[in-house]
């Protein structure tokens, strides 16, 4: 079995995000970068499954160099090989432009799975597992927090985390998949890995070769246009009571809680 | 002058660190209760034991040691990265059993054994299988090493030792201790000095613990009387036991230079936090210069500490003979990290002298940095020596 794992490369999540002065992106400086947690599962739902079923595993990754460190973390962790889209038409391209180029990447390696994180963590978007989906024709099962395979070995039963409960559903291979947290433990990646991990080939697969052409990714594709981007507002300053009979202190908080803050 | 490490070294230290995160600090949260003690009970090593596992696992516990020998063959730069992320990390007591170093672990000392104490007592080492000590000092021999008067008399295939070990760290736990004695007290310390493997439950062999600051139970006082060990337990070279040693012990200097720099580290993000949230005056602590100048003095001695380390690692790399460069980074970072503990127990107040946070145990622990691995005063002769003193 073929499994195509689609990582993202995100900032820690402890990182502290500082805007760019022009408000169209985020100081890359002192950042440090990590695997999108939420990719990690996806990583070590297809490890586990190669190692169960035999197969092979390929990460497919788009971004800049840095991104590779994030790639080279999926190889020590098992993965067998990686893709990686790496081009300057490809920057700036939003969700439909990303889904395109993985497709464009993933299309020839005709995989039986793929398996995505449910989100990054950075965008918080969501949809790239579906567009990618839509583009390749196979049908998609998201936020999924347990997966059985099928006796067949063509299939999987999947729970999905929904409002209030789980929703089991049934979906036949080729599939994309998003992965929650709670589906597996990643592993660490261990010393033998990592030193495995130096050898294991990264292709980097830039425009011409992935077929696509200038118009379908990056800014000039993009659909959605961002304009800017704004910090959190400042959290206002929060009122302290004191020095007062508390049944009076209470009445207060009761009626600022009603009235203000409304919710209550 | 380059600290850079490699991708992969990179990719261990941010693996060990993840492990931290997420393996070590919630098991010790989890058992807050026993662990937060900072004591070995039966129940803190058991867990210790399991982390220890699943580091032996992923290759991370032996990552001191050279790769011909199966360990990780880490740079010393990339490996004081390494400690330096356990050792930041807030870990209570468990961290200690991430990395194979001493006492616990094996050292580099032993890789040069023979084949039958490299099954029986090397390899269990690296498996995480057996703990071991580090015994030289005794109570007449501190600082003064020359002095100690352990004996071994061979006898027929064995060696008769008798003499007083003390303060030895992981001494009532380990299932064998690397006792040095004297073989040759006539040529002394270079000459007459070996190193031996003591089983825990060889006959002539006793041991108790010595209870130590904050009711602390990780030493102990050995006794030697008539205890016949086999001559195939001798390590190296007989009457070089130290001499050989000494090639690895002044890196392990190192160890506890990077350890105060971490412990400060995490120290000083303890006092930044609380700077910002503990009121007095009706404002925040932070504002009040007093406060922000012991925190900018502790930044400030961190980074010198860190520096230091990091380009004696380096130096070390480079195969030069930085023993005196070791001694002051040893030297800086110890007293550092005690002047760093002190600032941010102030910095907390009362709060820093209580048990419900971890600063009066890093405190202490911070104090037995400026003396294990040889006193600061010994570090300023060794420093003053190589002046020409
Ligand atoms: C918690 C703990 C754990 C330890 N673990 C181990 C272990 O695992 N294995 C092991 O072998 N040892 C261990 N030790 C022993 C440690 O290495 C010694 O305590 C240390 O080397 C100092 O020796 P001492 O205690 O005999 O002090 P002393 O040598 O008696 O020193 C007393 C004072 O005199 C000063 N002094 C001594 N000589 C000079 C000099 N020439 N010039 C100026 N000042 C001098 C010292 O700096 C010190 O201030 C441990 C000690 C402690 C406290």
């Amino acid at each position: 079995m073929k499994i195509v794992v689609c990582l993202k490369q995100t900032p820690d999540t402890e990182a502290t995000i500082k805007l760019t002065a022009d408000k169209q992106g985020i100081e890359e400086q002192n950042i440090k970068w990590v695997m999108n947690p939420y990719d990690e599962y996806a990583v070590e739902q297809a490890l586990r499954l190669k190692e169960k079923h035999g197969g092979e595993t390929v990460v497919v990754c788009m971004g800049p160099d840095r991104v590779t460190e994030a790639m080279r973390t999926a190889l020590a962790m098992g993965m067998d090989k990686g893709v990686h889209l790496k081009d300057d038409a490809f920057a700036h391209s939003d969700a439909t432009g990303t889904a395109k180029a993985l497709a464009a990447a993933i299309k020839p390696l005709s995989p039986d799975l793929i398996l995505c994180g449910r989100q990054a963590i950075d965008w918080d978007m969501a949809q790239v597992p579906a567009i990618l989906a839509e583009l390749l024709d196979m049908p998609q099962v998201t936020v999924v927090a347990k997966m059985e395979m099928g006796a067949d070995g063509k299939s999987a039963v999947c729970n999905r985390r929904i409002e209030g409960g789980e929703e089991v559903v049934e979906v036949k291979f080729p599939a994309v998949l998003t992965c929650d947290k709670g589906l597996n433990e990643p592993r660490y990646a261990s010393l033998p890995g990592i030193m495995k991990a130096k050898k294991k080939e990264i292709k980097p697969l830039g425009l011409a070769e992935s077929g696509l052409s200038a118009n379908d990714v990056g800014k000039a594709s993009s659909k959605v246009q961002i304009l800017e981007y704004l910090p959190l507002p400042e959290r206002p300053p929060g009122k302290v009571f004191k020095e007062q009979e508390t049944p009076d202190m209470v009445k207060q908080v009761v009626k600022l809680l009603r009235e203000e803050a409304k919710i209550i | 002058m380059d600290f850079r490490l490699s991708e992969e070294e990179q990719q261990v230290r941010d693996a060990v660190q993840k492990f931290m995160e997420r393996e070590v600090l919630p098991l010790e949260e989890k058992h807050k209760e026993t662990v937060w003690e900072g004591r070995f009970t039966e129940e803190v090593r058991a867990l210790g034991a399991q982390v220890r596992k699943k580091s032996v696992e992923l290759g991370y516990y032996t990552l001191h040691l050279p790769e011909s020998a199966g360990g990780g063959g880490l740079s010393h730069v990339a490996l004081t990265a390494v400690r330096e992320a356990i050792a930041s990390s807030g870990t209570v007591i468990l961290g200690l059993y991430v990395l194979g170093d001493p006492p616990m672990g094996p050292t580099g000392m032993l890789i040069a054994c023979t084949p039958f104490q490299k099954e029986k007592y090397l390899e269990p080492l690296m498996k995480g299988e057996k703990t071991t000590c580090f015994a030289l000092t005794e109570p007449g021999a501190g600082s003064d090493v020359a002095a100690i008067k352990t004996r071994a008399v061979k006898k027929g295939d064995q060696y008769i030792l008798n003499g007083q070990k003390h303060f030895i760290s992981n001494g009532p736990y380990c299932d064998f201790a690397q006792v040095f004695v004297m073989t040759d007290p006539a040529k002394g310390l270079k000459g007459g000095c070996s190193l031996f493997l003591v089983d825990a439950d060889t006959p002539g062999f006793t041991r108790r613990l010595q209870k130590s600051m904050g009711d602390d139970d990780f030493q102990a006082e050995f006794f030697f009387e008539d205890c016949a060990v086999p001559a195939a337990n001798l390590v190296g070279t007989e009457g070089l036991g130290f001499v050989e040693a000494m090639k690895w012990l002044s890196a392990e200097r190192l160890i506890v230079a990077i350890n105060g720099v971490g412990i400060a580290q995490y120290l000083l993000d303890l006092g930044v936090d609380y700077a910002k949230v503990r009121e007095q005056f009706g404002q925040p602590i932070k504002n009040f210069q007093a406060i922000q100048w012991m925190l900018a003095d502790v930044a400030t001695e961190i980074y010198a500490a860190r520096w230091m380390t990091y380009h004696c690692a380096w130096l070390i790399d480079q195969g030069q003979n930085a023993m005196r460069e070791i001694s002051m980074a040893k030297l800086f970072a110890s007293e550092m990290a005690f002047t760093a503990a002190d600032k941010i127990l102030q910095v907390h107040g009362g709060m820093g002298y209580m048990k419900e946070l971890p600063v009066e145990r890093l405190f202490r622990l911070a104090r037995l940095l400026r003396i294990g691995g040889g006193t600061s005063e010994i570090q300023r002769w060794v420093i003053a020596r190589s002046l020409g003193l």
